[in-house]
């Protein structure tokens, strides 16, 4: 899958810009404030319906314009889909602006999970470092993001089961009775264990195949000096466990035993929710005792195990994309990387602000941007 | 200043947003649509506002909405009197009538269990659930709550409570769209749905 051309109007920094892409390798340089980024969140923004930098839809209109308009052209399995998306200001009437996003794909209008279903892309950005720095909630978050790409059942089960967590937490804060608060929590107490246990184990079999394929990226990329593992951290379970009843049977056990701590904190102690997971290069926890570079480079690891994952699920790579890796990647990593991305012939977007990083073999076999204030400017 | 209307047609536009599905915008639609229609036909929408306000109850047996004391379907003697379907509110009754397929009765429950909304089992018609499986000659319980998670909570919730009376329980197999309702799902997959019933344990 690559994108073989797109088209900006009014987004971000940028009033017009039309670009063929190279099916395999580009990069956008630029100094600081330019548009590298936006670019390539405006290329993510088309293939995934929303942006990963905001939330805000309304954001990326350009300053003082009243609509943004994105095209892609992309082939898919040796055919070309076209994509359009619409975002507009209306304000018709004196009720607040609303924004309207529209998404056609070959010109028919679609809901953004027809996009979703369809297209990939795995982004790489500096605020990924707080996969490993950050706090558990954000790994949770990057493992659960994961895991619903490629599982679109995990996905309905997540939902379902902070539904419940919701339910559960609810009666914990409003009832005061002790016999009612119990029996109310019995009435949720299967399906929040049901849920439970199948997403604690579906991350720890997740983990595991992560583990596999970032081990032998990892041992690449730093010519077998490190050796990376990551654990499943769960607080329901002493030891990994594969087997769904005994996970089950576990999860039962602790509820019980933290129902009394339960009542006095009100809320829900033990589950899937409270889970964490480390990354351990060569034993030691990266979190604590990683060097910068090193803990990029964990991320770009786990980046390109998804790459690999998702290429399994769909037979076909899902578009990559890569802000600001290379400046504190040192020579040979910035090396294995490129490597790989013109090995594999997957299609990248990779932001720099120096040339340098990039050798001459790699020059040849890439499109080279450099882009000024929203505009490419030939080099 | 940001421009306001006149008060009274500020306040009917606020009285249409109040209502289930109507946003700012058609609430505002649908106050110009009254200003601009003649006296009469607008006294006559208020005459059948207050009229269905007053002279439609719930069916003292099944919930169902009726003007008399029991609906029809529960006045109807070609019905099936062995069955009770459960749902959770009456536009589920008429999604589930439309399908034509369906020749018990009904139960409505009046919502699902739902913490997080204010809704507990005891604010259910679970009781006069149970009365009435204890009074008539019920030999199957159909639940027929909405397929997400608090339906299913719902449902075995009632399975739990009907076990001691021996009553055949089953739960309407959904090929309903997942987390969707039961008044969007079209007739066919209803009808499927129906049909492919399987017993609660
Ligand atoms: N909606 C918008 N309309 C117009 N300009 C915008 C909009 N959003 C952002 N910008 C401009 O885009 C610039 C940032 O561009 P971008 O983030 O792509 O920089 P960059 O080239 O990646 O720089 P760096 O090397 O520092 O990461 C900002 O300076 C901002 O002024
Ligand atoms: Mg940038
Ligand atoms: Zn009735």
């Amino acid at each position: 899958m690559y994108f073989k051309k797109v088209r900006l109007k009014n987004y971000r920094n940028f009033s017009n810009l039309s670009l063929d892409l190279d099916p395999n390798l580009n990069i956008f340089i630029g100094n600081n404030a330019q548009g590298k980024t936006n670019l390539l969140e405006g290329l993510n923004l088309i293939i995934k319906g929303h942006s990963y930098r905001t939330k805000e839809d309304r954001e990326v209109i350009k300053w003082d314009n009243e609509s943004a308009y994105l095209f892609g052209e992309i082939n898919k399995d040796d055919e070309n889909v076209q994509i359009a998306l619409a975002l507009e200001k209306k304000s018709e009437d004196f009720y607040k602006n609303t924004l309207i996003k529209t998404i056609k794909i070959n010109q028919n209008i679609q809901k953004k999970a027809a996009l979703n279903k369809e297209f990939k892309g795995v982004v790489f950005s500096p605020e990924h470092l707080q996969i490993i720095k950050g706090a558990p909630s954000l790994r949770r978050k990057f493992l659960d993001e994961q895991i619903s790409q490629i599982y679109p059942l995990y996905y309905k089960y997540l939902s379902e089961y902070y539904r419940i967590l919701g339910h559960r937490n609810n009666i914990l804060k409003k009832e005061i009775n002790q016999k009612k608060k119990k029996e109310k929590l019995l009435i949720w107490d299967p399906r929040l264990i049901e849920r439970g246990s199948f997403l604690i184990l579906t991350r720890i079999k997740f983990i595991k195949k992560i583990n596999r394929l970032a081990h032998k990226f990892h041992q690449k990329i730093t010519k077998e000096k490190e050796n990376i593992e990551l654990t499943y951290q769960s607080n329901i379970l002493k030891d990994q466990e594969e087997n769904i009843s005994l996970i089950n049977k576990e999860f039962k056990d602790r509820l019980e035993e933290h129902r009394e701590k339960e009542a006095e904190q009100r809320t829900t102690l033990c589950g899937p929710h409270r889970d964490d997971f480390s990354v351990y290069i060569n034993g030691f926890n990266i979190a604590s005792y990683g060097s910068q570079g090193q803990q990029r480079t964990v991320v770009l690891s786990l980046k390109l195990s998804e790459l690999e994952l998702i290429k399994e699920k769909e037979g076909d790579y899902p578009i990559f994309f890569l802000d600001d890796v290379m400046s504190e990647l040192d020579e040979d990593r910035r090396h294995f990387l490129l490597g790989l991305i013109i090995e594999k012939k997957v299609q990248t977007f990779i932001t720099s602000i120096n040339l340098d990083y990039f050798n001459s073999n790699i020059k040849e076999k890439s499109r080279i941007f450099k882009i000024e204030e929203g505009k490419i400017i030939n080099l | 200043m940001s421009f306001r209307y006149t008060k009274p047609f500020a306040r009917l536009i606020d009285e249409f947003s109040k209502m289930p599905g109507i946003g700012p915008k058609t609430a505002q639609r649908l106050a110009f649509y009254i200003l601009k229609n003649s006296s009469e036909s607008v006294a006559s929408l208020a005459k059948a506002i207050l009229e269905a306000k007053e002279k439609v109850k719930h069916c003292s047996i099944c919930g169902n909405i009726t003007d008399q004391e029991l609906c029809e379907i529960c006045r109807n003697t070609n019905r099936d009197k062995s069955t009770i379907c459960v749902i959770e509110r009456v536009r589920d009754l008429i999604a589930i009538e439309n399908t034509g397929e369906y020749k018990g009765l009904y139960h409505v429950l009046e919502g699902v269990i739902s913490p997080l909304d204010g809704v507990e089992p005891e604010n259910l018609k679970i009781d006069s659930l149970l009365k009435r499986l204890k009074t008539e000659k019920i030999q199957e319980i159909i639940l027929a709550t909405n397929p997400n998670i608090e339906g299913e909570v719902t449902a075995s919730y009632i399975t739990k409570l009907i076990e001691p009376l021996k009553i055949k329980v089953t739960r309407i197999a959904y090929g309903v769209p997942i987390g969707g309702s039961l008044e969007f799902a079209d007739e066919v997959t209803l009808t499927q749905a129906l049909m492919g019933r399987q017993e609660m344990k």
